[in-house]
């Protein structure tokens, strides 16, 4: 079947060429692969990494390449048996480039292992910026999970490995200034990028748009949970990883749901030695075993488990969290068809059990457990176009509880679940407040592609146009808690306290998008030129099902070209535009409950005692809430000189996103009858109340609502520098420079903490301040300098790591003084702008009054480093000895000093790793 | 006079001053009388320069306190202090006859009084200290309890606080109107403000500046209070036993502040929230004691519209009452224990010396005890010690009511 819309396009950018005076002008690459001991290596397969260019060897080890695009590239040899060598080159404009390649049991035995982050090499199939991490700087960094692996990227702190919290990731980002009331209890700066990082883990987009594991902005009892965020990473184990891909710059119109990138995980498969890993540290323990072999010449099977515990505090605190993953992978390939399957399973438990001694009644408990099917089939269609079917379906099921023993004074209280007027109660004293959040995940995704590649005028092109489908709900019990002992003790009777909620309540949410995304290179006159420009439309559906009207749409083109006037000199540019859709709980979100205290009558006597209060139940869910919209921007260059040499790859970045789900305080008011009494001795029995009321008030009110009113701006500088190796002492030193600095602006109005404190049950002020929402900003300089010993001949690599936090500061940007405000509010919830010239008049004098709780002075730290090391060596039987110093001179940080904050930087942690071959096919 | 209470354990194995390689210093401690009161200690027969009979108490942290009384010459000697900062307070209480001696417009003046603050740092070293007139006055604020017990399981209940006032003059006043509130609330060094910069607002002779301020309820006659008769004014006037047991049964207090988040005893009347914040709303509950600082007024009734405002640097209005409709003003800070614990850097005064010339150094939250004022007088009625000197008019009580 032919698919006009790629080919449109595809014609579309061979128009462009042929306007261009561009001609093909690529070179072979031919080479022996040889063991390290001189021996050939036949059926190796030499790939150009990010391309579909691939040959095998013969049986001399020779192998060839031809029409290799010209500029540095990486070719990548591998083998059954044999470590992967990844080696980087520069391709010539024409003519034949001879590159030999050594392949090792261990890799660690190879003179050009890669132990960093790969600086200048690309995604698969991606033009953008990325970062690419192979098995072997994945083994080295001696990581637990794809958090601590993920250091490798520019402008990552370097943190102590462990599972022991919620681990969520941000591609380009730094925390903001933080305060729940800057972003009325919404996501702050890092949630959102967290977000707004995709991570695909074999071809599958994982999602936490269904995550409602929160006990929101009110909860004083609170679950460890990565709700509102990015994916909780501890569900990835390092072990099982063969290759990350970072996409940081623009991704190609694949890749949709996401505003800051893309992170390409692909997990171990194929025939794979049976290999045990074992990995201790005083507080983190880690064993896993992988396998996987042929059955015949159609089938192979991988099968993969790991186990980790981590304790948080040993000795202190019994609290751990444990994991438990398994991974079966299955490659068919019937006729031609090449299908492989996956079963994903895991377990993360965080537990914190009670201990009184120290604290009682505090504890709190984990457990979430997570299915993954999915396949993917590939079948060419014709010679040179490939169909790829992707279906998934996801399943998690979250179970936590968490309880604390909370104190308040005596206060009137309702439990009421309606609308309406009740007698209530007099609660108070301490008590032990449970919650218990239990959801069910579910995330169904769908992808068809047809992968075309075809050369014409000149150009070497290859389009990929697809389809998705995704549906995503949660069901189960949900936020469940005894009404009576609510797990907030912040609150007052106008804030209304929580009620339960069923997940199961909540409507799924369903999305299409289509997408068509051509390549084309080619070369002239010593030059070589790369575009990529594709096209995505992402529609959020109103209805629960694929065939319902759309409630919101983004078309969202995105383009990215490099020109490489020299083989070692790229140069880059890219813009895009993304989307990402609301989560669950900003498309449905819960009731507010508001309690008014009608009579308030609290006497010696608990008998004539009496509370009334009034139940206002408000639904805030916003039927215009649609996708958050990005624009990512970047240019770049690179400079390389090829294999064993130099690289340096700057990259100037501006990512900014508009419209992500925030909760934006919506002013309005409710009315409270109040009662006059018809008795008046009130001895031993509670008042007698006339009705109907005889007056009433105002009470003025803040409905959160969610809204597409959060702003974030992501800029910086990304440097990246590998140095040659300095031969005489086997030294390399590889460099990652990272400034960036975020911007979260919130869209609506600040009413301050006035609002509550003053206003809200103070009949007396008829109106209260209200501000424009202030900016949060942080701004991060890291140097990262990884120093690299490496000896082949006894297999030893020892990397030493420093990283530098050269600035750390956050900052809110907004008026502080008492002429800030920008109007106010009346009892009735009016909204009257004040202009500024007449802001210091008479008349207001009553508005100009603190903006409490608003900080508009800097907070930064002195600059500081630290350092860790790494020694890896192998072991007799092909095996693998790692020992690693987190903090290695336990450098405590700095001290908090007039203007500046303090810095704690964790406490040393050592410990080693063993890999170790248990024989098998090589 | 030997030390009367711990000889400097805390600070070193000198346990008997004995040890000469501990740093000490001998104090001498000069007493005389303020200018503008020379004629007022003539009146009662006192040296100006050289006060006999006046009560010192110095006290440093982890040494206890050591106490003298002026000689003849107006002096006394503490020898073997460690090197370090010392509080002093002085207190000359008059006897009955020397109050007969008094003019007729200075029948209030019940004692003298005075402190310093002084770094023993030389082997001699002598400070002099000026005491002024300490009038009774009339609404003064006799009693703070800001107790914050810990229930069993470690949680704290911060609603259990009383203020008590004390009518410590001759005729009935009316509360009526009355003003009760805070007085100015940034008197440690902050990121926005250093202690410097404060000043303008915290040490203003002119009033205290305030944002925290309540008025009693009342139509001018409502709430009248005889001398020699107090009150009671509660964060929540309710039996708090019943939510940690050792506490008080407040609900018979006179006066209760309201908060979003409160129980109302119908029979016992609310403060008014009159300033431009109300204290720790988050708590919904109306005013309590601060834990580390409790500093109160007492002012007469006037209207607030007519006060000078100002903004800080911390972006905060306040208001200033005017100097002459205070009435009494009680300022403490932490024990010196507690306070060599915190971090921050406190400024030396927490108002100006013409209304509260040094805080106390008494308040912990976690006894349950009062700052309470010291009675001067107690033969006819009582009369409470108001030298205007929290250092020296304060002490530590079991609660009152």
């Amino acid at each position: 079947m032919k698919h006009p819309v790629p080919r449109m396009l595809g014609m579309l950018l061979g128009g462009l060429a042929v306007a261009l005076p561009l001609a093909a002008q690529q070179a072979n690459i031919q080479g022996v692969v040889r063991t390290d001991a001189g021996r050939p290596v036949a059926a190796a397969e030499a790939r150009i990494e990010g391309t579909a260019l691939v040959a095998l060897t013969d049986s001399a080890g020779f192998y060839r390449l031809r029409s290799v695009p010209p500029g540095p590239q990486i070719l990548l040899v591998r083998r059954i048996g044999f470590a992967p060598t990844r080696l980087p080159i520069t391709v010539p404009t024409s003519g034949t480039l001879t590159v030999d390649a050594t392949l090792a049991a261990s890799a660690l035995s190879l003179p050009d292992i890669i132990v960093t982050a790969d600086p200048i090499s690309r995604a698969a199939g991606e033009l953008a910026t990325a970062s690419v991490i192979d098995r072997e700087a994945i083994a080295a960094q001696n990581a637990v999970g794809i958090r601590g692996v993920l250091e490798l990227l520019p402008g990552v702190p370097m943190s102590p490995p462990g599972i022991d919290g919620p681990q969520q990731f941000a591609l380009r980002n730094v925390p903001s200034s933080g305060s729940t009331q800057l972003t009325n209890g919404g996501p702050g700066a890092s949630d959102l990028a967290a977000f707004g990082t995709q991570i695909v883990v074999d071809g599958v987009p994982m999602s936490n748009n269904a995550n409602l594991q929160t006990t929101g902005p009110r909860g004083e009892v609170n679950v460890p949970s990565t709700a509102g965020g990015g994916i909780d990473l501890r569900t990835i184990p390092a072990a099982t990883l063969e290759r990350i891909e970072a996409i940081r710059g623009v991704p190609s119109a694949r890749f949709g749901d996401l505003t800051q990138g893309v992170i390409l995980v692909e997990t171990r498969a194929g025939v794979v030695p049976p290999t045990l890993n074992a990995r201790y540290d005083p507080r983190t323990f880690s064993l896993n075993a992988i396998a996987g072999r042929g059955f015949g010449t159609r089938h192979t099977v991988t099968g993969h488990l790991d186990v980790t515990e981590t304790r948080t505090a040993p000795g202190v605190r019994n609290d751990l969290s444990r994991r438990f993953t398994g991974q079966l992978a299955h490659r068919a390939t019937p006729g031609r068809w090449t299908l492989d399957s996956r079963l994903d399973l895991f377990r993360v438990l965080q537990d914190s059990p009670e201990r009184p001694e120290v604290v009682e009644g505090r504890a709190s408990r984990a457990d979430d457990r997570g299915v993954r099917v999915s396949h993917r089939g590939r079948r060419p269609v014709g010679q040179q176009a490939t169909f790829e079917l992707t279906a998934s379906v996801n399943h998690v099921r979250r179970d936590a509880r968490s309880q604390s023993l909370l104190i308040r004074s005596a206060l009137p209280f309702t439990d009421r679940l309606e609308p309406g007027t009740s007698v209530g109660k007099y609660i108070g004293g301490e008590y032990l407040a449970a919650v218990d959040l239990d959801g069910s995940e579910w995330h169904v995704y769908t992808r068809a592609e047809l992968d075309q590649s075809f050369d014409a005028l000149g150009f070497t092109n290859r389009t990929r146009s697809g389809l998705e489908l995704r549906r995503e709900w949660n069901g189960g019990p949900g936020y469940q808690f005894d009404i009576e002992f609510p797990p907030q003790t912040t609150f007052n009777g106008v804030q209304g306290f929580d009620r339960p909620r069923r997940f199961d309540d909540v409507p799924p949410i369903a999305s299409t998008a289509l997408y068509v995304d051509h390549r084309a290179r080619a070369g002239l006159a010593g030059m070589a030129l790369d575009v990529q420009a594709g096209m995505r439309l992402d529609l959020l559906h109103r209805g629960t099902a694929w065939f319902s009207a759309p409630r919101d749409q983004v078309v969202q083109p995105r383009v990215q070209a490099e020109l490489a006037p020299a083989g070692w000199f790229r140069l880059r540019g890219g813009w895009g535009r993304t989307a990402k859709m609301p989560p669950l709980s900003a498309l449905y979100p819960a009731p507010q409950y508001f309690d008014v205290v009608n009579v308030n009558w609290f006497t010696n006597d608990p008998a004539a005692r009496l509370a009334v209060l009034s139940t206002f139940v408000d639904d805030p869910t916003n039927p215009d809430l649609g996708f958050a919209v990005g624009t990512k921007s970047e240019v770049g260059v690179e400079l390389a000189s090829g294999r064993r040499g130099t690289a340096l790859a700057v990259t100037v970045y501006r990512d900014r996103t508009r419209g992500s789900a925030g909760l934006n305080p919506d002013p309005g008011f409710l009315t409270r009858d109040l009662y006059d009494f018809s008795d008046s001795s009130f001895t031993g029995v509670p008042p007698t109340l006339i009705e109907p009321p005889t007056r009433a008030d105002t009470v003025p009110i803040l409905v959160d609502r969610p809204a597409n009113n959060l702003h974030l701006l992501s800029e910086g500088v990304e440097i990246s520098l590998t140095l040659p190796e300095f031969r005489p002492l086997n030294l390399r030193l590889d460099v990652q420079g990272a400034w960036a600095r975020t911007e979260l602006e919130r869209d609506g109005l600040d009413f301050g903490r006035v609002f509550a404190e003053s206003f809200q049950m103070n009949a007396n002020r008829p109106r209260s301040p209200y501000w424009e929402s202030p900016v949060r900003t942080g701004e991060r300089v890291l140097l990262t300098y990884r120093l690299i010993h490496h000896q082949p001949e006894l297999g030893l690599i020892i990397t030493a790591t420093m990283q530098h936090n050269a600035r750390d500061r956050t900052q809110n940007l907004g008026g502080a003084d008492t002429l800030a405000f920008a109007g106010y509010v009346t009892r009735a919830g009016e909204l009257v702008p004040v202009p500024v010239e007449r802001r210091g008049d008479p008349e207001f004098a009553d508005l100009r009054v603190a903006r409490i709780g608003f900080f508009n002075d800097p907070s930064q730290s002195r600059a500081d480093w630290m350092l860790g090391i790494n020694v890896t060596k192998t072991l007799p039987m092909g095996g693998r000895l790692n020992f690693f110093a987190f903090n290695a001179l336990d450098r405590q940080g700095r001290l908090a000093e007039p203007g500046f904050s303090g810095r704690n930087y964790p406490p040393i942690r050592y410990g080693m790793t063993v890999m170790m071959p248990l024989g098998g096919p090589r | 006079m030997e030390p009367d209470v711990d000889t400097g354990r805390v600070d070193s194995t000198d346990t008997d001053g004995g040890d000469p390689n501990v740093p000490r210093g001998r104090l001498t401690v000069v007493v005389r009388v303020a200018d503008e009161d020379t004629a007022m200690s003539r009146a009662v027969g006192l040296d100006p320069a050289a006060v006999a009979g006046v009560r010192i108490v110095v006290r440093r942290v982890g040494s206890g306190s050591y106490e003298q009384v002026t000689g003849m010459q107006g002096m006394a000697d503490f020898p073997g202090l460690l090197y370090g900062p010392w509080t002093l307070s002085a207190t000359r209480a008059l006897t009955d006859d020397e109050r007969h001696a008094l003019p007729a417009d200075a029948e209030d003046v019940t004692a003298f009084g005075g402190g310093a603050t002084h770094t023993v740092a030389r082997g001699v070293d002598t400070i002099i200290v000026r005491i002024r007139t300490g009038r009774q006055g009339t609404v003064v604020i006799s009693e703070i309890f800001g107790y914050i017990p810990r229930t069993p399981s470690g949680l704290l209940y911060y609603t259990g606080h009383y203020i008590e006032l004390f009518n410590n003059g001759f005729t009935t006043e009316y509360l009526d109107g009355m003003l009760l509130g805070l007085t100015y609330n940034t008197t440690q060094e902050t990121q926005s403000t250093t202690c410097d910069q404060a000043a303008r607002w915290r040490l203003d002779s002119l009033g205290i500046w305030t944002q925290y301020v309540y008025r009693f309820p009342g139509n001018g006659t409502s709430y009248p209070l005889a001398p020699g008769v107090r009150v009671i004014i509660a964060t929540d006037a309710i039996d708090h036993r019943a939510f940690v047991p050792e506490l008080l049964d407040l609900s018979g207090a006179s006066f209760e502040f309201l908060g979003s988040a409160d129980v109302d005893n119908p029979s016992v009347p609310n403060m008014i929230s009159v300033g431009g914040l109300e204290w720790a709303q988050a708590l919904g509950h109306g005013l309590y004691v601060s834990p580390i600082e409790p500093k109160f007024f007492i002012a007469a009734p006037v209207s607030l519209d007519t006060l000078p405002r100002e903004v800080n640097l911390a972006g905060q209005e306040h208001v200033r009452i005017p100097r002459g409709a205070i009435l009494d003003v009680v300022t403490s800070r932490l024990t010196p224990e507690l306070d060599a614990s915190s971090p921050s850097i406190r400024c030396e005064q927490i108002v100006h010396p013409v209304f509260d010339e040094q805080p106390a150094r008494l308040h912990d939250n976690t006894r349950l005890q009062s700052l309470a004022r010291r009675v001067a007088s107690a033969v006819v009625r009582v009369i409470y010690q108001r030298t205007r000197n929290s250092l020296a008019d304060l002490e530590t009580a079991a609660p009152s009511p």
